[in-house]
This record gives C-alpha cells, sequence and structure tokens, in this order.
C-alpha cells in the first residue's frame, strides 16, 4: 500500500463479509462455509481468476465499492496503476507474490464483459532485485504510461517508474525506471541506480517514493511526480523527464512541489501518496491520501479528488478545486444499506488512457484505489483493489 | 657761602641784560602753571665730598644779578631725577643784601607739573630745606611771609631786586642728588625762563660752585627734534655675561645731524650700556664718553630726560626704560679705534653692556634713517648683526620685520576634480562649555602624500557661515595649522567656487579659523600659508586632519569635505590623492572626537539598479566587513550569527540556539535604509502614469551547508502615525516561492516549511518569493493599525534576515541582490517557457 508521510499503514481486511452473489443476496457468507463457492478449499469454488465473484464492476461489494478483482486474503492487493486502450484495461499492482510472501508487482489485463471490466490471471511482472548491493530488493507504488522508450539498443512501449528500498524498512526510498513491451510479460530494469536517488544525508528518512508517470506527448516526454519525506520535508514533487533515450534519461534538475492550496483533505498542507493524471487541455487531477497530520498511525480513511490548472507546476498561484472527498460513507452499497463502507481508502489512482491522461468529456472520472478493512484477518496482508465513480 | 650785600658791577651788569630778563609785567594769576624744565639746569652731584660740604650752584636771574621776584612768594620748577627725597638749601638773596630761607619745619607747597596740588612731603625739622620729594616733577611754591624766613642782612627782603639764588645740597650725605631747576616764577612775574638761555649763556645764570663734584647742564631748551621710530624687526639682545653687538648699515650713512637710537630696557632696573659707533667702513670708531649727555626720550619721542655717561663710559638706561637714545653731535664720544671718525660715513652702531637684557630697534638722524627694521626680512638679520661675544649673547630678531612680498597665485586658474562622494558631513550639538574646542578627525592608516605642489585642494561644502579651524598632522605629530587671523589678509585661505576665488574669512578673536563659504567647491590651502608647529613637517606622511570647531559659537556648523589633493602651479595641476569615495572602512577613517560633534557619511542618493525586473534594494555587495556592518547591522548581544562579506555578497554562520536570544530561537539581521539610494521605499513603477506593484521579494543565495537551510526576509510596512511597524513574514503553509539555479539552470516551485525558505542543497541562485506567500505573525498582529492587508505604498525598505537557530545551527549560507521583482513569475515545465526567473531578470 502506498505509505502515508513515512508511516507504514496496517490494516486489516474482513472478508468474511466480502463476498458478493451475483444476485445481490444480501445475507453475508460464510467463506468457511463449505458451501461457499468462495471457499477456497471448496472444490467447486470458482477460479476467481478468471470469473470474478464482483461482476459488472459495479459498486456491488460485499462491503464498499466494486472490488475490481479479489485476491485471495495475504496477498496484499494495493496501489494500483491502470490505464485503458483499444477498450482493454491493464492494471500493475503490488501484492504478495504468494501468501504473505515477498512482494511483487503483479498485472493483469482487464475486458470488458456485459459492460464490467473483467480480469484476467495475474502475471508477475517484476520481484524484488537480488543482490547484496541492490537498492531495490523491496519494490513498491508501480506507475506505467506508454509511450517511446529506447533502452541499450531496443525500444520500449512501456514504462515503469517504481519505488524501491534495499531492507524493506520503509526508509530511504528511491525510484527506479523499468521498460517492457508487454505489460504481462517480463520487464527490464533500466540501469542498476535509482533515477531518482536520496540523498545520503535523507537515510534516516522515507526518501522518495510512490512515483507517478504522465506520458505527455505521448512519446517520451514525461512528467514524473513522486512523494518526498524527511525530517522536517515532506511533500509532492514533480519533475520533467525525457525518457526517449533511457540509456541518458534526461531527469529536470529542478522541480515543482505541488500546491495544496484548495485541498480541504488534509490541514498538513503535505500531498503524498497521491494519484495524479493530465486532463484535455494538461489540467492536473489529483487522488490524495486524506490523512491528518493527527492521525494516529494508520492508513487513510478518504481521499480526496481535485483538479487544478496546467500552471500547478510552474505558478504558485495555481490552487487545487475539490471535486470531491472520497469517504468510506460513499463506498456503501447503495442497494444494500445495511453493509458497510470500507473503513479505509487509500493509495487512489485515475483510470487514465496509456498515457496518463482522463477523458475530460466524460462527466465522471473512474478512479482506483486500495482497501482496508481493519479488523479483518491479517491486517497487513488484506489490501484490495477497488473503484468508484466520482462526478466532476 | 659768601653774602653778597651789594654789588654795583651786578647793578650794573643788570642793565645790559635787560633784553634778555624776563618781563616783569604782572601776570595772570596761574601763569606759573606754564613753567616748564625747557633750558633747565640739570645738577647733579658727580663725586662726594669726603666732608659735609654743600655743593652750591648759583642762579642768576638775568645772567647777572638784579633779577625780580616780586610777587608774595617763588614758584620753582623743578625735578627730582632720583628717587631718594633731597633736602636742598634754598636761599634768595636781595640785592640789599638781606637773605632768605625756607623754614624750619615749615612745609613748602607742592604741585604737580600741570600746576595740581599734590601733597609733597613734610618739611624737615631742622635746618632751612626746601624739600624735593624722590622722583617730583613740578612745582614748589614757598611763600615769602609764610613759608620762608630771614636767615641774614640787615634790611628786609626785597624780592623785586634779586642778587641770586642759591641752591645747596649736601655733596657728602646727598651725593646722590640729580634734580633740575627749570622756569622760575611769582605770583606776578616770570623771574627765569631757561628756555629762553642760549647754551652760551647759560653758564651765566647757572653757576657751578662746585664743579669738582657736581654737573650743571642745560636740558634741550626747546623740542627741536622729535624722534620718531619703533623696535620692528629690531635686536633684541639678552647678554649673559659682558658682550655686545652691532647694527650694521651695510653702506655709509650721513648722521652728521645726530644719532638717535631707538631702545628698551628688558628688566624692570637699571641697566648701563656703552655705545659706539663706527665710520668710513669700520676704519674708525667713537664711544660713549664720560660727561657724555644723552638725551633720553619717551616712546612718543617726547623728551624725557638726559642721562651723563659715566667715566667708563656707560649711561644709565632706566628700569623698562622704552623710548629714543639720542646724541644731538658727536661731541661728547671719545676716539676708540682710529681718530678719523667720520659721522658723514657711519657704518655701524655698536651696544655693549653686561649681563642685561634690551632691544635695539631703529637707528637714525633728523633727516635719515640708517637702520629700519621693518625694512629688513628675517632673512637679513644674520647680516645686518654681528657679534664678537657669541657664547654669551643670544640676538633675536624681533617681530615686525619685512614679510616677503606674497605674490597671491590665482587658484582659479586650475581645474579642478574630485568629489565629496564617500566623504564626511560635519555637524555640531552645543556645548554650554564656551572654552573648548570639538574635532572631528580623518585618520589615515595608510598615511598619505600631499607633499606634491604648493598647495592643499580639499573638496567642501558649506552651509551658512561658520568657524572651524583645520590642523595637518603628520607621522610625527607635527601639525601645519590656519593661518592666525593677522595674517588672513595676506595669506587666505580660498574656497574656489563656480571658477571665482572667495577668501575665507577669519573670526575675530578666534585664532587660526576660517569662515565657511556658503555652496560647493573646493578649498585651497596654500602650504606656504599655513604655521608650522616644526620645520620638519611633512607633508608626505599625513596621518590625520582635525576640524576643530568652536560648539558654543559654532554649533550650527554644516560642512562636507570629500577628496583631498595638491595643487601645483606649475601646469596648473590638480591631483586627487585620497578619493574619499574609496573608503572601504569609513567609521575606521571618520570619526567624531566626543559626543558635541556628528559625523556622517556623505553621498549623493542613486536610484537602486535593476536587473531585468528585480529592483535591488540591498545589493549586500560592499567593500569591506566595516562597510558590510554598517549597513547591515547586528544587534543581538548573543552569537546567535556571524557574518562577513564575502565576493559580492554576505556570508552568513548561523550559531547555536542558546537561551535568552533577543529574537527567540531566531538569529536577525537587520537591512535598513540608509538612504544610499532615493527610491528604496518605493515598491512599485510608473507604467504609463499607473503603478504598478512589486510582486514579491526576491534575493541571490547559496546553500553551503550539507543540508537544506532555511531563511526568511521579513519586510516592514510602515504605519502612519505609529512608531511601530506592520511586519510581514513569510508564512508556513500553504505559502510557496521560486528559486532557479544560475549554475544547473534548475527550476523550482517550493512551499514553505513553517516560516522559512528553504534552500536545497547546494543551491546557487535566485529566490523569488511572492507576496501572497507573506503574512503577519501574531506577536505583530495585535498592535495598532496592523491590519494584516499589504500596503506597498507603505513599504519601508527595511528588511530582517532571519533563520531558525534550532533547526539550522551551524549552517551557512551566502546571500546577496535582495530586492522586489515586478514581472509575473512562473517556474518553467513542459507546459510553460514564459515568465522564468531567468528570463524576467535577463540573465
Amino acid at each position: 500500500m502506498r505509505k502515508t508521510n513515512i508511516l507504514l499503514a496496517a490494516c486489516g481486511l474482513l472478508l468474511s463479509s466480502c463476498l458478493l452473489c451475483a444476485c445481490g443476496s444480501n445475507e453475508p457468507v460464510n467463506p468457511d462455509n463449505p458451501d461457499n463457492p468462495d471457499n477456497p478449499d471448496n472444490p467447486d469454488t470458482p477460479d476467481t481468476t478468471e470469473v470474478p465473484i464482483y461482476e459488472q464492476g459495479d459498486k456491488k461489494a460485499v462491503n464498499g465499492a466494486g472490488l475490481l478483482f479479489f485476491e485471495t486474503m495475504g496477498f496484499n492487493t494495493k496501489d494500483a496503476s491502470i490505464f485503458e486502450e483499444n477498450n482493454e484495461r491493464y492494471i500493475v499492482y503490488a501484492g504478495q507474490e504468494e501468501a504473505k510472501g515477498a512482494q511483487v508487482f503483479a498485472a493483469r489485463k482487464g475486458t470488458l464483459k456485459d459492460g464490467a471490466w473483467v480480469y484476467g490471471e495475474k502475471k508477475v511482472i517484476l520481484k524484488g532485485a537480488t543482490g547484496d548491493s541492490a537498492w531495490d530488493k523491496f519494490i513498491y507504488q508501480p506507475s506505467v504510461v506508454k509511450g517511446t522508450f529506447k533502452y541499450n539498443t531496443k525500444d520500449y512501449k512501456y514504462l515503469m517508474a517504481y519505488q524501491g528500498n534495499s531492507d524493506g524498512s520503509n526508509f530511504n526510498n528511491n525510484i527506479g525506471l523499468a521498460v517492457s513491451n508487454d505489460i504481462l510479460g517480463s520487464w527490464e530494469r533500466v540501469g542498476t541506480a535509482p533515477l531518482i536517488k536520496n540523498p545520503e544525508i535523507y537515510e534516516a528518512s522515507y526518501g522518495f517514493g510512490s512515483p507517478i508517470l504522465l506520458n505527455v506527448d505521448q512519446k517520451g516526454s514525461l512528467l514524473i511526480a513522486y512523494s518526498f519525506g524527511e525530517t522536517l520535508l515532506s511533500g509532492e514533487r514533480v519533475k520533467s523527464l525525457n525518457a526517449l533515450d533511457l540509456n541518458s534519461p534526461v531527469l529536470e534538475s529542478g522541480y515543482a512541489e505541488l500546491p495544496t492550496a484548495g485541498l480541504l483533505g488534509r490541514d498538513d498542507g503535505i500531498i503524498t501518496n497521491a494519484g495524479l493524471a493530465l486532463g484535455k487541455n494538461n489540467d492536473f487531477y489529483i487522488a490524495n491520501d486524506g490523512m491528518t497530520s493527527s492521525n494516529a498511525p494508520g492508513n487513510a480513511t478518504s481521499f480526496e479528488v481535485a483538479k487544478a490548472g496546467s500552471g500547478l507546476i510552474s505558478d504558485v498561484s495555481t490552487t487545487w478545486a475539490q471535486i470531491k472527498k472520497v469517504t468510506g460513507n460513499d463506498t456503501i452499497d447503495p442497494k444494500n444499506t445495511e453493509s458497510l463502507g470500507w473503513d479505509e481508502l487509500c493509495s487512489a489512482d485515475f483510470v487514465t488512457d496509456a498515457y496518463g491522461r482522463v477523458d475530460d468529456t466524460k462527466e465522471k472520472l473512474e478512479i482506483v484505489y486500495t482497501s482496508f478493512n481493519e479488523g479483518v484477518g491479517d491486517a497487513a496482508y488484506s489490501g484490495q483493489l477497488c473503484s468508484i465513480e466520482v462526478a466532476k | 657761602m659768601k653774602k653778597i650785600v651789594n654789588c654795583s658791577l651786578c647793578l650794573a651788569a643788570s642793565a645790559l641784560l635787560t633784553s634778555i630778563a624776563p618781563s616783569v609785567n604782572r601776570l595772570a594769576e596761574d601763569a606759573w602753571k606754564s613753567g616748564d624744565l625747557y633750558g633747565a639746569a640739570k645738577i647733579t652731584c658727580t663725586k662726594a665730598r669726603d666732608a659735609d660740604v654743600g655743593n652750591v650752584t648759583e642762579i642768576n636771574l638775568n645772567g647777572s644779578g638784579n633779577g625780580s621776584l616780586a610777587g608774595n612768594g617763588i614758584y620753582f620748577r623743578i625735578k627730582n631725577y632720583t628717587a631718594v627725597d633731597t633736602p636742598l638749601t634754598v636761599k634768595l638773596n636781595s640785592t640789599n643784601g638781606a637773605g632768605i630761607a625756607p623754614k624750619t619745619n615749615v612745609k613748602q607747597t607742592y604741585f604737580d607739573a600741570d600746576g595740581n596740588p599734590v601733597d609733597g612731603i613734610a618739611a624737615r625739622s631742622w635746618g632751612n630745606y626746601m624739600m624735593l620729594p624722590a622722583s617730583f616733577d613740578g612745582f614748589i611754591y614757598m611763600n615769602y611771609a609764610e613759608q620762608m624766613t630771614k636767615i641774614f642782612g640787615d634790611e628786609d627782603f626785597n624780592p623785586s631786586s634779586i642778587w641770586r639764588i642759591y641752591i645747596e645740597y649736601s655733596g657728602s650725605y646727598d651725593s646722590y642728588a640729580s634734580f633740575a631747576i627749570g622756569d622760575i616764577y611769582t605770583d606776578q612775574v616770570q623771574s627765569l625762563d631757561t628756555s629762553a638761555i642760549t647754551e652760551e649763556n647759560f653758564s651765566n645764570y647757572f653757576i657751578n660752585t662746585a664743579s669738582e663734584f657736581q654737573s650743571v647742564t642745560q636740558n634741550p631748551r626747546a623740542e627741536e627734534y622729535v624722534p620718531e621710530g619703533d623696535l620692528k624687526g629690531g635686536v633684541k639682545c639678552e647678554l649673559t655675561g659682558y658682550g655686545g653687538f652691532m647694527v650694521k648699515f651695510g653702506a655709509e650713512i650721513n648722521l652728521s645731524d645726530g644719532l638717535y637710537v631707538r631702545m628698551k630696557n628688558d628688566l624692570d632696573r637699571e641697566i648701563y650700556p656703552m655705545i659706539h659707533v663706527a665710520s668710513d667702513w669700520f676704519t674708525y670708531r667713537v664711544v660713549t664718553a664720560q660727561n657724555q649727555i644723552i638725551n633720553l626720550y619717551n616712546n612718543d619721542g617726547t623728551f624725557k630726560s638726559t642721562v651723563t655717561v659715566n667715566e667708563w663710559g656707560y649711561f644709565a638706561l632706566p628700569a623698562s626704560f622704552d623710548g629714543f637714545i639720542g646724541f644731538k653731535d658727536y661731541t661728547g664720544f671719545k676716539n676708540d679705534w682710529g681718530e678719523g671718525f667720520d659721522p658723514a660715513k657711519v657704518v655701524a652702531v655698536y651696544f655693549e653692556a653686561d649681563s642685561v637684557n634690551f632691544s635695539v630697534g631703529d637707528i637714525f638722524s633728523p633727516t635719515v634713517k640708517a637702520f629700519d627694521g621693518s625694512e629688513k626680512y628675517e632673512t637679513d638679520f644674520a647680516n645686518f648683526t654681528e657679534t664678537w661675544t657669541p657664547d654669551v649673547i643670544k640676538l633675536t630678531q624681533l617681530e615686525g620685520y619685512k614679510e616677503p612680498e606674497v605674490v597671491l597665485f590665482d587658484y582659479t586658474q586650475v581645474t579642478y576634480g574630485g568629489s565629496l562622494e564617500g566623504g564626511v558631513t560635519i555637524k555640531a550639538s552645543k556645548n554650554e562649555d564656551s572654552s573648548v574646542f570639538s574635532s572631528a578627525l580623518i585618520n589615515f592608516a595608510e598615511k598619505i602624500d600631499l607633499s606634491a605642489g604648493e598647495a592643499v585642494a580639499i573638496n567642501f561644502k558649506g552651509v551658512g557661515s561658520y568657524a572651524f579651524q583645520m590642523e595637518f598632522i603628520d607621522g610625527n605629530g607635527a601639525k601645519a595649522i590656519l593661518p592666525a587671523a593677522s595674517d588672513s589678509a595676506v595669506k587666505p585661505i580660498w574656497m574656489i567656487k563656480d571658477g571665482v576665488a572667495t577668501a575665507m574669512n577669519h573670526t575675530t578673536g578666534d585664532p587660526n579659523t576660517i569662515h565657511t563659504v556658503e555652496g560647493e567647491g573646493v578649498i585651497v590651502l596654500e602650504k606656504g600659508f599655513l604655521a608650522l608647529s616644526s620645520a620638519e613637517f611633512d607633508w608626505s606622511k599625513i596621518a590625520q586632519i582635525k576640524v576643530n570647531v568652536h560648539t558654543f559659537y559654532d554649533n550650527g556648523i554644516n560642512i562636507t569635505l570629500g577628496d583631498i589633493g595638491t595643487v601645483k602651479q606649475d601646469g596648473l595641476i590638480h591631483t586627487v590623492v585620497y578619493k574619499a569615495s574609496e573608503v572601504t572602512a569609513w567609521s575606521s577613517v571618520y570619526e567624531a572626537g566626543d559626543e558635541f560633534i556628528k559625523v556622517s557619511k556623505f553621498f549623493t542618493p542613486k536610484p537602486s539598479q535593476w536587473i531585468g525586473d528585480v529592483k535591488l534594494i540591498d545589493s549586500l555587495n560592499y567593500r569591506s566587513d566595516e562597510e558590510l556592518k554598517e549597513n547591515v547591522t547586528y544587534d543581538i548581544g548573543d552569537n546567535a550569527c556571524s557574518y562577513k562579506k564575502e565576493n559580492d555578497g554576505m556570508f552568513v554562520h548561523i550559531g547555536p540556539y542558546e537561551t535568552g536570544h533577543t529574537y527567540g530561537n531566531y538569529m536577525c539581521l537587520g537591512m535598513f535604509d540608509k538612504g544610499v539610494t532615493t527610491d528604496r521605499k518605493v515598491a512599485y513603477k510608473e507604467v504609463e502614469g499607473k503603478k504598478e506593484y512589486a510582486k514579491g521579494i526576491t534575493f541571490y543565495a547559496e546553500n553551503r551547508s550539507v543540508k537544506e537551510i532555511g531563511l526568511t526576509l521579513q519586510f516592514d510596512e510602515k504605519i502612519p502615525g505609529k512608531g511601530h511597524t506592520e511586519r510581514w513574514c513569510v508564512t508556513g503553509y500553504p505559502a510557496m516561492y521560486y528559486a532557479w539555479d544560475v549554475e544547473t539552470n534548475a527550476e523550482y516551485m517550493f512551499y514553505a516549511k513553517s516560516d522559512q525558505v528553504q534552500i536545497p542543497v547546494g543551491f546557487k541562485g535566485y529566490i523569488r518569493v511572492p507576496f501572497t506567500s507573506y503574512s503577519v505573525p501574531a506577536w505583530n498582529a495585535g498592535l495598532e493599525g496592523v491590519d494584516e492587508v499589504l500596503d506597498l505604498d507603505n513599504f519601508s525598505g527595511n528588511f530582517f534576515l532571519t533563520s531558525d537557530n534550532t533547526r539550522f545551527e551551524d549552517l551557512e549560507y551566502f546571500i546577496k541582490n535582495v530586492g522586489l521583482y515586478f514581472n509575473e513569475t512562473a517556474k518553467g515545465s513542459v507546459f510553460n517557457s514564459e515568465h522564468t526567473i531567468k528570463a524576467n531578470m535577463g540573465l
């Protein structure tokens, strides 16, 4: 799950009540019931990777808005980067390769069936680096865009930015790149050093993480947004990145810290762990975790969707205009008034095109987020990916 | 004394001499008051007797017997040349043989020389004496009936027919006697007019019967010649033993008609000089000789008295005598060297004496001036004086000698450069002590060389008319000061203004001062006009200039001194030697000597510099640490920071936090408006008649630390009518600012963390903080007039550079070019390339 302000999130998700039936039954289903088709011990349990329990992609979660797909408890599905192209969706996310195992990046392909997105088999696409000196033995927060990228002598269509550290401690994070021509295939790391390295003096701090890639020209001119955190400094930065030739990427030495004026979801002026997207006119959209400085360490319980002009990264006077603050109440199944919304909502990102742009013409923004239900099961591994539509 | 009873010869003789007999017509009552001593008989005892025998002088009123003392009493015009009361036996002998003398113990009647009654002295209680008081000069009257008595003869005294008057004194007891008897009157007649007695007949009227023991000489009958002269440029002689000197004329001068010398006894006791006179180029020489009569005159030329040269050739010059000595001719002199002395060819006069001090001035005759010290230059002294006793004599030229002709150079011909910039304006406050001067000091650590040329030139400005003194002090402490008031007319200090030279007047009563001339120009001080305390004064090593002001009278003074240079007359060259604008440690150079003097830096405010859209308020580019600290002040008593000049800006080291910091946990440096620029307070620019206000604060900074460093430039907004201001500080969240690294070209957009603008590690470039990122802190918000609305029309131009000591202790940064920026500013991005800092600044 995406970190918020250097704090590790830990929560649990109660899956026992997360099963939804296509008929819309409102009665909770005991997952241990051997007759429960979702019980993995039930030989009749359908392959969830192919036949999602949650259909239609609607906000019909057992508790809360719709799951994109169900990942069994312990896989800690979170921090998605998702885009749609040619009526297909690709979602890249973090999760465990095996239950409670090492964190990897996985990808799924979604197709539209009867108006709902159905995601296929999970593919593990990138694992933590090996080697004693590897800076990214532990990897988090993938962000993928399409473009034109050359690395070594090969051309690639997809570029990933990700966060990594060497010890899984959530300190001294750096940001690196990987390329691929097949999202569901293998990914090759770009170099052995991070693209954005945390200065040694800040090694005891969070460092740099939660990267977001936005492809401005649909080729190699990108914006890379990322969180930074050290003892007294925290926020979101945006740099330009010319990734046409990843043998010598041109990363802007300066950066813009995203202003917080207009964001109402936080009182500490910090943007972290945000999802960003561009609009048609280079407007910026943000889905920012709603942590407050008074929160005890934990996950956000809301996220704020807002919009700002293209001056966001050049003009300090640019402010955000809130679109919506999404809380757990927004995730309640409207058809099941007795259901509960998600307790914790975080790490939201927009469903964009392959280049990181939302369709401004649509009346709604579709947002994918990570959710947890505290107290359910093993909280550390209870992340799931959900989606919600927010009217602009 | 022989009594004369009858003398037929005398009677006959009297008839022959009636032509000169005094008038017997009855006079006006006070006629006697006109009696004088012209032609008077001076009777002086020259040798004491062994026995008490009287020295007698007989007075024949007509040159022989038979004069007249008709009337009721006799008036003697008389003078005592001694400081001792002198008893005189005075007998009036009428032709019938009767004689009267002063009554015993009856006081005579005394009058001063103008005929006013004076006390006189008491009569002698024995004998028949007329008591002559010491130094008396006036009239003594004796009434025949009341104050005189018959002492011989059978007949009654007949005053109308007088045979003789006898004047007698003891040649042994009163051997000091020296007195003169002049005109004799009665209340009816003038019995004797001594001024009418010719030199040839004198001895007929005054008969010296004791010539071995006394001299009877005639004083000048009337003042034929009034000597005129002075001591100016003459010779002061101080003898510690026997010695002498001569005054040489340098030519043979005809002094045949007399010799007069202006002389002064510099002691308050009588001295005895001797005089030699040489002629024919020193071939012949005569010397004052015994019995020679020398006239003494007062310094106004009036006759004073005579002195007689003693047997050794010396004459008595009275204590503190200040006048003339005169010789009508040379008959009294005796040969001293050779025998051919010719008064028509006098070349020198010698003066000899023993262990005394005296002065000699003009030497002349009634028709010729042989020596006039006021016509001699100081440099002539060694030529016209000569001594043969150098070991015991000190000769000094008296003041009043001829000054070399001062040819005033026209300093308006010179083209002057230099300026007042960077110099010192001197003002004063009143000191109630009127006896002292206060000083402004201009100190030259590296001594300046003003040796070139003939004059010193100082760029100068004066307001009003006030007096001041000026001293140039060399490296050894010797001084050159302004000429004295008496010299000012011939040795002017010039103020050259607009091509016109004006002499700066002196203040009467204030020595060595000049008055300011209103306006700006150059003051020119000709070195030769300045008074030096030492001949070794060294213009090439001037260590200090002092400007002294009498702050009781001239506390309104307002003068400015700028560049200092020299003027060379040949070539009309003005050279600036010391340029005030190049002084980087101004306070070390210019200082006030006390609390009554105010010194301030003179400069012409200039408009602020601009770099693109940035108006520099304070570039922090000072020429020295001292100059930096004159403009950036740090008045906290603790070591919250240290700062110094570095290259074209200021280096700052943030110190540790210590309890008791004046400003809490913040270091604070103040940058205040010192009037250097004309528009520091102006936070807008006029564009087509409208005000365009600045958008924010900008500065250049370099982070020299390994961590991000935070600083803030707070600024003040004036609150009209209030003594406090509205303070603007950088807000924390959500304040934002821009940065541009000039080396990497990286552009940044940051938001402020807490209240500090944070500079990335290694950053070197410009920061722009928009005014929208400023707010009023809590400690200021509650003050009256603080409305928390920024009004740039009241921008104060004052900044406060702060950093948080607790967060940034021991970190360092460099800062310069603090100012206001005016253009819209944005960070360059993929969506924007306009209004970047770099583009706005035109860099």
